[in-house]
């Protein structure tokens, strides 16, 4: 009898701890999203350890400056800012459709350590004016030659984020898009970047994790 | 790890770049003979995407080195990382570059690295190009056997454009394409790395396994073989160091410990 009523009771603790578990969602209603970008089903939810912390690159608080300063809440007029859940919603209202892309506009060796899902790595070098090829990056992004310059009309919506507000990258990424010619109307700047999906405890997608 | 990811990209690209001069130019290659070049393969279109094999430990280790020595053909003025970046992102994004430079450069690499992740989308390996991933997927595909692909990696690699883990080249010298492909379409096929491969012939002696190297295997290979994935072949060097001088050294004939 005794045996039953401790069973019982560890049925219910162990019941009780998982529902608890389970109770870090990203809003009131909502604990997962489930996006498919680019034919590829992405899960974005958050770390359920309520205990969990961030350790490494992205608990500095201190970064010089330069390089390193605070950008200020908009990377150019006319170009939004997101939050999470803005950004959140442009990968399954704009992304998911194929009318725009999330890039991650850091250099390689930074996206293989972890990136938000869904994102492709365009990094911001690959976007200045300096790049001799640059023009192929911006006919895949939707881009028509028009004269000596460009007609973007049917070009892709674009989210770009880095590292962090303290991340020149994407503000970088942006300016040479809107340089371009590239409606600012069709960018997006996630301003948080890595350093605030990381802090949320968001699904990361990495290479080989 | 990224150092060995980065390897890993370099490599696929500076395959994939070679394959691009080669699709371009001569005519009379292994490629052009297999009636393809590398345009027709992209010009498939076919949506496979390769998969980084999350969790699969696939090739990476092997590859690795293979990225190291890919530094070094780069070192040589053949290709450069950002060269390879550009070249990855234009074929991602199957607009294969207007122009292949001949002598390639970062930015070029970089924009093909982008111009791949593009095309591909999210499907995008973190690390930008699985090119030669992506041109075997799409080969195959196209019903390009490996014979094929065997040629396509081994002119690579004879032209001295890319280098191969050693543990990749076969106890005939040649590049062990068949672990290679095996690697590549379980990956596509999200199997985790496990390359099927048929129950080998080992011998006990004294309680250890003893495995005797047959013509076209590579340690690669003989890993897989025992322990369904290719990375495990240091495991096998390691205790084979007195017979083994380096894991390319393998001979047809010699008999390998296999540790358990």
């Amino acid at each position: 009898m005794l045996r039953l009523l401790v069973s019982a009771i560890l049925v219910l603790v162990a019941t009780y701890s998982q529902t608890f578990a389970q109770d870090v969602r990203i809003t009131p209603d909502t604990s997962s999203y489930s996006i498919e970008v680019a034919g590829k089903l992405v899960t974005i939810q958050r770390n359920q350890n309520t205990n969990n912390m961030l350790t490494g690159d992205f608990t500095k608080t201190s970064r010089p400056c330069p390089p390193f300063c605070i950008h200020p809440m908009s990377a150019a007029a006319g170009v939004e800012t997101l939050g999470e859940l803005e950004l959140i919603g442009f990968l399954q209202a704009i992304v998911a459709p194929g009318n725009g892309l999330l890039l991650d506009s850091r250099l390689p060796e930074w996206f293989q350590k972890g990136t938000i899902p869904g994102a492709v790595n365009v990094p911001f070098s690959t976007l200045e004016p300096s790049n001799p090829y640059r023009d192929q990056i911006l006919q895949a992004l939707g881009g028509v030659r028009a004269g000596s310059g460009w007609d973007f009309s049917a070009a892709k919506e674009l989210a770009l984020f880095c590292n962090g507000p303290w991340c020149d990258q994407s503000p970088r990424a942006i300016r040479s898009l809107v340089d371009a010619g590239y409606p600012a109307g069709k960018l997006h700047y996630y301003r948080g970047g890595m350093q605030s999906w990381l802090m949320l405890g968001l699904t990361v997608q990495t290479p080989n994790a | 790890m990224y150092r060995a990811l980065i390897l890993v990209t370099a490599f696929l690209i500076a395959v994939s770049g070679l394959l691009f001069l080669q699709g371009e130019g001569r005519d009379s290659n292994d490629l052009a003979a297999a009636g393809m070049t590398l345009t027709d393969v992209r010009d498939m279109n076919t949506p496979t995407v390769v998969q980084p094999a999350v969790g699969s430990d696939l090739d990476l280790s092997l590859l690795s080195s293979a990225v190291e020595a890919t530094g070094t053909s780069a070192a040589q003025g053949q290709v450069s990382e950002m060269d390879a970046l550009v070249s990855s992102v234009l074929a991602g994004l199957g607009a294969a570059p207007a122009s292949p430079a001949p002598v390639p450069d970062e930015m070029r690499a970089a924009t093909n690295a982008v111009l791949a992740a593009l095309s591909g989308g999210a499907g995008q390996t973190p690390g930008g190009s699985n090119d030669l991933a992506t041109l075997i997927s799409q080969s195959m595909a196209a019903g390009q056997g490996d014979a094929y692909l065997d040629a396509l990696v081994n002119e690579a690699v004879a032209s001295g454009q890319v280098m191969v883990p050693e543990a990749m080249m076969t106890a005939d010298g040649r590049v062990d394409t068949r672990t290679l492909i095996a690697s590549v379409v379980s990956q596509s096929l999200g199997s985790g790395g496990a390359v099927s491969a048929t129950q080998p012939v080992t011998q006990e002696v004294g309680g250890q396994r003893y495995y005797t190297v047959e013509a076209g295997d590579s340690l690669a290979y003989i890993s897989v073989l025992f322990y369904g994935t290719s990375a495990q072949f240091q495991k096998i060097f390691d205790a084979n160091r007195s017979v083994l001088e380096s894991p390319n050294k393998i001979r047809v004939g010699q008999t390998l410990l296999i540790p358990g």
